[in-house]
């Protein structure tokens, strides 16, 4: 409309880009309709939301799967629009992989016997869901978010080699998540000294904290089901540096509020991982690898923490070769 | 929200921001009891952090610089003011050995008033002349956790008197400083300083007390001796998981030399000092990380100098002692109240209010037996709008009031945008005022002549405000890019320009021809612009642990008109100003750091001539573990190259050592 004050042939032009515009559209949505009965070895990737986080996976998983020269092609949706359409896309998925919690909800019980491979998942968290699932036929594994305890523990050893006693704040009703017994295990076998305390009561915070510090020489924050809660986090990070001992945590996000050190598997890092499994299956039977933890990671370092702590610590990067060593995996 | 200044910096990190969203709305249908990765993924609020802002600084409103404890050590700086000049354009000098000012970019004289200053959020410019008295700081720079100064106008968030910069000074926490604390210094120009420390730490609550002495002579062949035994004290009492109160107490005493031998009329005597604070502060957490906070402080100066002359031959021909009577107390009590807030995953709020009473008694200065009062009341709103994960836009205005100004009101906005989360371009603009003191819009200052009869107002006056002056202003629009070239490097380039008018200054009208004193000192406000433009500049490396290097620098022009007062603000601007920091920790606890200083050419408002100025300063520390324990000793050498006149060409500085020993035991 604005053209018409300009002149006539302007707005002709413009009518023609339109129509143009919209003969595209409808080409796309044309080719990308005929392409859907082509492959049916295709992989779906369902994201638990648009957000950039999960896009990071999407992007990093797919271009590892450029690296390895796998010509696989992958469709990705929100679990919103998976629920929507569920049959429909079902039928043309050959293996699913859901990135998160919601997704893995909402693919688990509907996936018409396609197999899913649940990344992203706090381990915790699929022991559960793969428990209380109703399609027990399903083929359901992993990519764990969380880290090995001997992970972690070798973190610990090669950033800071004069501690002998670890503390670990564990949930009250003590989980049959196995959490405690792998701590226990995980620590003799490294030659540290575990005290494990107990958190009963929101109100008992502070007390428990101060008993920790008191006794450990470093806490190590486990992301478990009741521990992970913004003021609980405060409150550790503030007794931390009352004590002057430093936290050992699981993400980035955690360090940057106060804590020492972390090792996580980022989005990307599981992603890379994710595509590496793929890569290693078999694309017509979808044979899914066991649930396991991902062997990349990253290690995050608060300089600025440690030069007020007064403590020399090495650099992310080189505790994460060190760590890489560790397990046979192959150094960057 | 993606800091520079820290040791990871990702994309990741960037990716990362779409997690604050998620940890204030709902947990997925049916994973109530579960963990999901957004939980173990997601933002935890900044607790303890090298800035310790709400936000980092490629997202702050305004140019920062923050110095911490480890910088200001590095400096082997006695006193705080020694420190500012790591900030770009700052300008530090000495007035007298006792006397020092702060002046963001020159401009300044004796009562530096163009910058407002806070320790802890409790500003302590003076009110009646309007500067610092740094001297009279019951403070311990081995207290100090870090100094986050903005370099330019930040009327919003730091409120009356954030004219040309602000300095807001941060104590370590009472845990931060737990066990004994003892330290000894000796050195040149008669110091002899000592300082002992006690924290405690319990369940709920944290304490500590410091106990502080400070004795040096001053320049050479000035008087300007000071004394200063001091007390300062802090109580962090955790009421709940949601609530602490913060208590600070704080008392100073003391003499300071004043005077010149040889000058009848300002003869060598002590000027005693008193001077006690009290500040109480309190903080309530509320979900989604909103805070409410009250707060109220009072601040207690007294200074006694009076003194009569030997007799002294005046105008019409009498021989008589004249009485100086310089006494002054000035106290503040403030009030404030704000409240932080998430409206929505798009937009922060913060607003508040303060209300603040400033009495000050001066009979001799003011003429006047009674108090004279100028009350402040302030509100403000600052918002913070994300308009994407990459582009922030804040705004915010505040609302001012005094007894003896009209209502100003003064905006501040800002754009930050992170072309990639390493590189980010901020825009911004903001006004703000510099509100008359109560020496420049209420002085009437006479000599006395005790034996001419009991009242001293014989004489006409030497000091008189006609009154009348509205405040100073200033529009500051800016445009800075921060980058964080990797893990270790990082910069922040800016360039500016200020815009200001009315500024108050002295003038000496012609004295009626049968006025003894020849002279009559009058404030009024300037009738030009002065615009400042220049270039900043701050730069880090930090390779590693072991290894730091800090520059800054900054680059001033200044176009001052007709510039009709006596004053000469062209030269009182340098028009450069640079400094450099190195660390390096050795082995076995052994550290090095080289502080190197340049000053352009200048004089002071009511200073003198002086040539351009480089200072090196150099210290060396030894740590030593003792079981339980660590001493420390150290050596610096301040002003290790030529000597310079400093302020006046009274104020000669060679090179000054000082030797400290501290010890410290849980």
């Amino acid at each position: 409309m604005f053209c018409f004050v300009i002149n006539r042939s302007c707005e002709r032009i413009l009518y023609a880009l339109l129509a143009g515009l919209l003969l595209i559209a409808l080409m796309l949505s044309l080719t990308s309709e005929a392409s859907g009965d082509a492959d049916k070895q295709k992989i779906t990737i369902v994201l638990s939301d648009d957000l950039p986080v999960y896009q990071g996976f999407v992007t990093e998983f797919r271009q590892t799967l450029v690296n390895e020269h796998l010509d696989i092609f992958s469709n990705v949706i929100t679990a919103d629009a998976y629920v929507r359409r569920q049959k429909e896309i079902s039928k043309d998925t050959g293996l699913f992989i859901t990135v998160g919690v919601k997704a893995t909800l909402s693919v688990v019980d509907s996936a018409y016997g396609k197999p899913v491979y649940s990344t992203l998942m706090p381990k915790v968290t699929f022991s559960k869901i793969k428990k209380n699932r109703r399609k027990k036929s399903t083929r359901l594994s992993a990519v764990f978010l969380d880290q090995p305890v001997a992970r972690q523990l070798s973190l610990i050893r090669y950033a800071l080699p004069q501690v002998r006693r670890i503390g670990v704040l564990v949930p009250a009703d003590g989980e049959g998540s196995g959490l405690e017994k792998s701590l226990e295990i995980g620590a003799r076998k490294a030659g540290y000294n575990l005290i494990l305390e107990r958190l009963a009561s929101e109100k008992s915070t502070l007390p428990v904290l101060d008993r920790i510090f008191s006794k450990a020489d470093v806490l190590l924050a486990v992301p478990e089901t009741g521990l992970i809660d913004r003021k609980l986090a405060s409150n550790i990070l503030l007794t931390s540096y009352r004590y002057r001992k430093p936290v050992v945590a699981y993400s980035q996000a955690y360090v940057r509020a106060g804590a020492l050190l972390a090792v996580y598997s980022s989005p990307r890092d599981i992603g890379h991982y994710t595509a590496l499994k793929i890569a290693g299956m078999s694309k017509r039977s979808w044979q899914l690898p066991k649930a396991s933890y991902s062997d990349q990671f990253t290690v995050t370092v608060n300089r600025w923490l440690a030069r007020s702590m007064g403590l020399k610590i090495k650099s992310g990067r080189w505790l994460k070769n060190r760590m890489l060593n560790e397990e046979g995996i192959k150094t960057e | 929200m993606c800091r520079s200044d820290h040791s990871t910096w990702t994309a990741f990190c960037r990716v990362m921001t779409g997690f604050i969203v998620a940890i204030v709305l709902a947990v997925p249908a049916g994973a109530q009891e579960m963990i999901t990765e957004q939980e173990m993924l997601g933002e935890i609020p900044l607790v303890i952090s090298a800035s310790r802002l709400a936000q980092p600084i490629t997202e702050a409103p305004a140019a920062i610089t923050i110095i911490d404890q480890e910088m200001i050590e590095a400096s082997g700086a006695r006193n705080l003011v020694d420190v500012f000049r790591l900030v770009p354009g700052f300008v530090t000098a000495n007035w007298d050995g006792n006397r020092a000012v702060v002046a963001p970019y020159g401009l300044v004289d004796i009562y530096a008033r163009r910058m407002q200053v806070l320790i802890d959020g409790r500003s302590v410019y003076m009110p009646d002349f309007g500067g610092v008295t740094w001297s009279d700081l019951p403070l311990a720079l081995d207290d100090i956790e870090r100094i986050e100064a903005v370099r330019g106008p930040n009327a919003v968030t730091y409120g009356a008197n954030s004219f040309l910069g602000v300095i807001n000074i941060i104590t370590k926490t009472a845990a931060e400083t737990r066990g004994t604390y003892v330290k000894l210094t000796t050195g040149s120009q008669g110091t002899r300083d000592a300082l002992l420390r006690y924290g405690g730490v319990g369940v709920n609550l944290d304490y500590r007390l410091t106990l502080g002495y400070q004795k040096d002579t001053g320049f050479d062949d000035v008087v300007d001796n000071r004394r200063a035994p001091f007390f300062d004290s802090r109580l962090d009492y955790r009421f709940s998981d949601r609530t602490t109160i913060n208590v600070k107490l704080g008392a100073i005493g003391g003499e300071l030399g004043e005077g010149e031998d040889a000058n009848l009329l300002d003869p060598p005597r002590d000027e005693t000092i008193s001077s006690n604070y009290q500040h109480i502060w309190w903080t309530y957490k509320t979900d989604n990380a909103g805070e409410f906070s009250l707060q109220y402080y009072h601040n207690y100066h007294d200074s006694r100098d009076s003194f009569t002359t030997d007799p002294i031959l005046i105008p019409p021909g009498i021989s008589t002692p004249l009485f100086f009577n310089y006494d002054v107390t000035s106290e503040r009590h403030d009030l404030e109240f704000q409240h932080k807030f998430g409206v929505s995953r798009f937009l922060r709020l913060v607003w508040g209010a303060s209300g603040r009473q400033d009495k000050v008694t001066g009979e001799k200065l003011f003429n006047t037996e009674s108090r004279l009062e100028n009350n402040l009341s302030r509100f403000f709103v600052n918002s913070e709008w994300r308009l994407h994960s990459s582009l922030l836009f804040q705004a915010g205005v505040m609302l001012e009031r005094t007894t003896i100004t009209d209502s100003e009101l003064l905006p501040r906005v800002a754009i930050n945008y992170h072309i990639t989360p390493q590189h980010t371009i901020r825009v911004g603009y903001s006004e703000a005022t510099r509100n008359p003191v109560l020496i420049e819009e209420k002085a009437e200052a006479r000599l006395c002549a005790p034996d001419l009869g009991p009242n001293c107002s014989v004489y006409d006056p030497y000091l008189r405000s006609s009154g009348g002056l509205v405040p100073e202003k200033i529009a500051a629009k800016d445009i800075s890019y921060l980058a964080q070239l990797s893990d270790s490097f990082s910069f922040d380039l800016r360039l500016f320009q200020y815009d200001i008018e009315k500024l108050v200054d002295w003038v000496e009208p012609s004295p009626p021809a049968d006025d003894v004193t020849g002279s009559v000192l009058d404030w009024v406000n300037a009738d030009y612009r002065v615009v400042l433009e220049g270039a900043e500049l701050q730069a880090s490396y930090s390779p590693d642990i072991n290894n730091r290097l800090m520059v800054s620098y900054a680059y001033t022009d200044i176009d001052s008109g007709k510039d009709t007062t006596k004053r000469n603000y062209t030269a009182s601007v340098p028009q450069q100003v640079a400094s450099l920091l190195a660390i390096h920790n050795f082995q076995d606890g052994l550290t090095g750091s080289i502080g190197y200083y340049f000053l352009d050419q200048l004089k002071h408002l009511d200073g003198d001539f002086l040539d351009e100025r480089r200072q090196l300063d150099i210290r060396i520390s030894r740590q030593i573990s003792l079981g339980s324990s660590e001493a420390t000793i150290s050596a610096v050498a301040q002003n290790a190259l030529d000597d310079y006149k400093e302020y006046r060409d009274s104020n000669l500085v060679s090179t000054r050592y000082y030797i400290n020993f501290a010890l410290s035991f849980k």
